[in-house]
């Protein structure tokens, strides 16, 4: 069901609470059966740990 | 406002940027300059941009819009600006081009996008690599639906 994955803006909007109600629901429900959106949703964690230690070392 | 907190002013709230948008300008930059310290570099550059921005980047409707957008001309900036660098290098040494293997495609894409005017490069990216809908692409653009439609036709035609 690749063509019905919402694109990466959508995740990432979804992601830092942009998104409002039908389309959150209706994201979250594709999220739950679609295991290339899930491992975007992992990436992100991991990309997120990434660009903290990148900020952090602005400060040295 | 992003998500109810109110004002980042100071270097604290440079880092909040950082840790709430930093993956989604990361993951972007990545895809789009493949190279790691280019991709932080302009990580920095965007967040610099958002923070000096201030209370106009807090009253977009959709901060993570605005970034991606931001994200996507600064990265298309910095691999024009390169081609530019590289092409003054060659008409200085006429020698034969020599292109790593598996970097063709990489070398082949920045070259046309290089050649289009901003607005087509942006629309080229958002349509082809992330593969956005018309409609999301005509919110991130502030265009209609329908000029998005023609500009998509005006890139088929011209590479067909």
């Amino acid at each position: 069901v690749i063509a019905s994955c919402p694109s990466s803006l959508a995740l990432d909007r979804l992601l830092v609470g942009e998104l409002a109600l039908p389309e959150r629901a209706r994201i979250q429900r594709h999220i739950a059966s679609c295991g290339r959106c899930r491992a975007f949703i992992a990436d992100a964690h991991a990309l997120a740990t990434d660009a903290a230690r990148a900020a952090a070392s602005l400060r040295r | 406002v992003i998500g109810g907190v109110s004002a980042p002013v100071s270097r604290n709230d440079l880092e909040a940027l950082y840790r709430r948008y930093g993956a989604s300008v990361l993951r972007r930059a990545r895809r789009l300059l493949r190279d790691e310290a280019a991709a932080r570099d302009a990580m920095h550059d965007v967040f610099l941009k958002a923070w000096r921005a201030g209370d106009a980047f807090r009253r977009e409707a959709s901060p993570m819009t605005w970034l991606y957008h931001i994200t996507t001309n600064h990265c298309l900036n910095q691999i024009r600006n390169q081609q530019r660098r590289a092409e003054l290098l060659r008409e200085r040494q006429p020698v034969a081009r020599s292109v790593a293997p598996g970097n063709e495609d990489r070398v082949l894409a920045s070259e046309l996008l290089g050649a289009l005017p901003e607005e087509l490069r942006a629309i080229a990216v958002y349509y082809f690599m992330d593969q956005m809908s018309h409609d999301e692409i005509a919110v991130l653009l502030g265009l209609s639906r329908r000029t998005i439609g023609n500009r998509l036709d005006e890139l088929r035609r011209r590479f067909a």
